[in-house]
């Protein structure tokens, strides 16, 4: 039987791109998404209105400095956010409350109350959300295969590893006696240039807050398992920004999942000179008849030569088509089948499980996440 | 020449694979055990033809023959063993864990101490080359301090652990104790020190239970995770499981410092068989080298009269925050430690 396949093309609004660009080049790279316009609130700080400025020329769109006029004046269907993760859910809240569906760049927020907002939002006005995930990187799909062809029997431990080996401005211990501690956002817009500005916003965060919905993602998708309890231990072991505004940028933690299910997690922002890549991101997952050991960096092709540059990764990522499949799966969740990879509530729960970590790290008690 | 006696003949023990012929400025003189052919095929293995069917009967009839011992035994009777060893005067390599409970291990030292011999525990991972490699870079200074080690150590059930015809609460705790001790021991060394806080969970692979724990529920345990706080915001995370199907074991080791890392990891030493299907991983293995290695450094401890790379009191304090650890699993709550 042949199947008609939907051509429909969702136009596009970017509501803030003061982060990597890759989040809204990642939905651009789906011939069903088109990005029609960039906009922003007018009241937002001129450097805002800079960087949004310039994705908009580099794609030959308008920038509008008034959201709510670029959502009436642009005929869109979409809203990919990807501002300040404080101003996260109130941008996508504002989308899906003018009848958009919405793609949000990570972390979902830096309030638990917000994600409650936007829960709240999607399902009132019966649009779609995706969450921003590393869930189609191609380790990952060969490890959900594997678990669902039964190839390690009922799992019932899975370990996640995410280490960025980047750094993140001067080291721990670079602050001279006089100086003035690190302002978070200025640290942050300093480091746009070399793409370590994950943090970017306002508000610090640590890892945890940053990158864990990454790790928590692949837990979620692989396993189906809900977090109950957390115990935590947080550091700032590495880096002088988050030694100042104290955040972690090293962290481990014990979950503890409905059913008796146990896992753990390692985060950290380590330093580039604590890996060749990227970083080591692994997962190890037990099962009742096996065990699993995931690499999320495989397939890669290593390249070596004279004269390399000491930041340039020797291995390269092959196979990547993670930005494609999480549009297709968008787009098909918009054209009625299912939900989205990382819809809303199961964003809100991966913040609630942070959220518990980090009250965990500071308590050096377990935590009951919420 | 140090003249070693092994009391306790279990051919699979590590404590007794070595190429004897390897061993500097030591030799095995003696093997001690109740079963007699058993004993003769460690000791014809280590190069000697004198063998004893007891700890009693080897001090009895030839005490002065031998300087040292080393103890592979049940971990009920070690400390015991070791004890007796002490007072004897012969110095003492024993296999790791050093005893069932901390008060036990606590027992053994001190004798030790007071007979003026010296006590080696048998962590034979802290001499596994890889996982040497990781400390002698972290002691050069190159990782910065350690800040996060992470162990995975998956086996295949040992389906040659028995428990005693009766067993108690006490020899559940005992073997669970076995079951942690070791990379504990590893953690231990790699921090140099002890840890603040431990957090313990443990299941049953086959049946995943709920929380409540009990000691004589220890038997069902083959899975079991620890979160360790050390001094300095160390931590660590192992987790180790005898649950895997029978065939290879799975290691692995990263440690994050504050200005490097090292990743000593079984998924990276990996070659590739073609059979027909999906290729089949054939581990890079280490070898028994490192058992070698641990008993020249018993043997050197001993000539150079210093303490050797694992003492006493690491042995003690590896069985400790196990016993910790097995705490928390009961309770659910994190242990701190003074």
């Amino acid at each position: 039987m042949q199947t008609v396949q939907n051509t429909t093309t969702f136009r596009t609004a970017v509501l803030s791109v003061v982060k990597h660009s890759y989040v809204p080049l990642g939905v651009a790279s789906h011939p069903r998404f088109e990005l029609v316009v960039v906009a922003d609130d007018d009241s937002q700080p001129e450097w805002v209105h800079e960087r949004n400025s310039l994705f908009a020329d580099q794609m030959s769109i308008p920038y509008v400095r008034d959201v709510q006029r670029a959502l009436a004046d642009y005929d869109v269907q979409v809203a990919v956010v990807s501002s300040e993760a404080e101003r996260h859910c109130d941008l996508s809240v504002r989308a899906a409350q003018a009848g958009l569906h919405v793609v949000q760049d990570k972390p979902m927020s830096t309030k638990l109350s917000e994600c409650d907002r936007l829960v709240e939002a999607i399902q009132a006005n019966q649009v779609k959300f995706l969450l921003w995930n590393r869930n189609h990187l191609p380790a990952l799909i060969e490890a959900r295969r594997a678990i669902q062809d039964g190839a390690i029997g009922q799992p019932y431990a899975m370990h996640l590893d995410f280490y960025f080996s980047k750094d993140a401005g001067p080291p721990k211990g670079s602050r001279k006696p006089g100086d003035a501690p690190i302002n978070w956002l200025q640290r942050q817009r300093d480091a746009h240039a070399d793409g370590s500005d994950g943090g970017v916003g306002a508000q610090p965060m640590g890892e945890l807050q940053i990158e864990g919905i990454y790790p928590l993602a692949y837990l979620h998708m692989l396993s189906g398992w809900e977090v109950e309890r957390v115990y935590t231990h947080t550091a700032a072991q590495f880096h002088q920004a988050n030694v100042d505004n104290e955040v972690d940028d090293l962290a481990s933690v014990t979950l503890e999942m409905k059913g008796g299910f146990l896992g753990t997690l390692a985060i950290g922002r380590i330093g580039a000179a604590s890996h060749p890549d990227i970083g080591e991101i692994k997962v190890h997952i037990l099962g009742t008849r096996g065990a699993l050991v995931i690499s999320e960096a495989r397939p890669e092709v290593s390249v070596y030569y004279r004269g390399q540059p000491a930041t340039e990764f020797r291995n390269i990522r092959v196979a990547n088509d993670n930005d494609y499949q999480l549009m297709d799966n968008f787009a098909r969740a918009i054209d009625g089948n299912g939900e989205t990879d990382l819809d809303a509530p199961t964003g809100r729960t991966i913040t609630a499980v942070v959220e518990a970590a980090i009250e965990s790290g500071r308590t050096g008690k377990p935590v009951d996440v919420v | 020449m140090i003249r070693l006696a092994v009391v306790g003949s279990n051919p699979s023990a590590p404590i007794s694979i070595f190429d004897p012929g390897r061993l500097l400025r030591a030799t095995c003189v003696a093997v001690a055990h109740a079963d007699l052919a058993g004993a003769r095929e460690t000791a014809t293995a280590l190069g000697t033809r004198v063998t004893f069917t007891s700890w009693d009967q080897l001090v009895q009839q030839h005490a002065e023959g031998f300087d040292a011992v080393l103890i592979q035994a049940p971990l009920e009777s070690r400390a015991e063993l070791v004890q007796q060893a002490a007072a004897a005067g012969k110095h003492v390599l024993v296999e790791g864990p050093l005893a069932a409970s901390t008060d036990l291990a606590d027992q053994a030292t001190e004798a030790c101490q007071a007979a003026a011999v010296h006590l080696m525990v048998g962590h034979e991972m802290r001499f596994l080359p890889s996982n040497m490699a990781v400390a002698q870079a972290l002691k050069s200074g190159r990782l910065g301090e350690p800040a996060l080690l992470r162990i995975h150590h998956w086996l295949p059930a040992d389906t040659t652990a028995t428990f005693p015809p009766d067993p108690t609460g006490d020899a559940y705790h005992a073997v669970t104790i076995g079951h942690l001790a070791g990379e504990i021991d590893l953690a231990n060394w790699l921090f140099q020190g002890l840890p603040t806080r431990v957090y313990g969970k443990a299941r049953s692979s086959s049946t995943v239970q709920s929380d409540s724990s009990s000691d004589t529920q220890l038997k069902d345990y083959d899975y079991f995770q620890l979160h360790l706080a050390y001094p300095c915001d160390g931590m660590a995370l192992i987790d180790r499981t005898t649950a895997l199907p029978a065939g290879a074991n799975y290691f692995s080791l990263s440690l994050i410092g504050t200005t490097g890392a090292a990743y000593a990891d079984d998924h990276n030493n990996m070659h590739l068989a073609y059979r027909g299907g999906p290729p089949t991983a054939i581990r890079g293995v280490q070898g028994d080298g490192h058992l070698l290695t641990q008993v020249q450094e018993f043997v050197d401890a001993i000539h150079e009269d210093r303490d050797p790379v694992v003492t006493g009191r690491d042995g003690q304090a590896a069985v400790r925050v196990a016993e910790a650890a097995i705490e928390s699993m009961m309770t659910g709550r994190p242990v701190v430690l003074d």
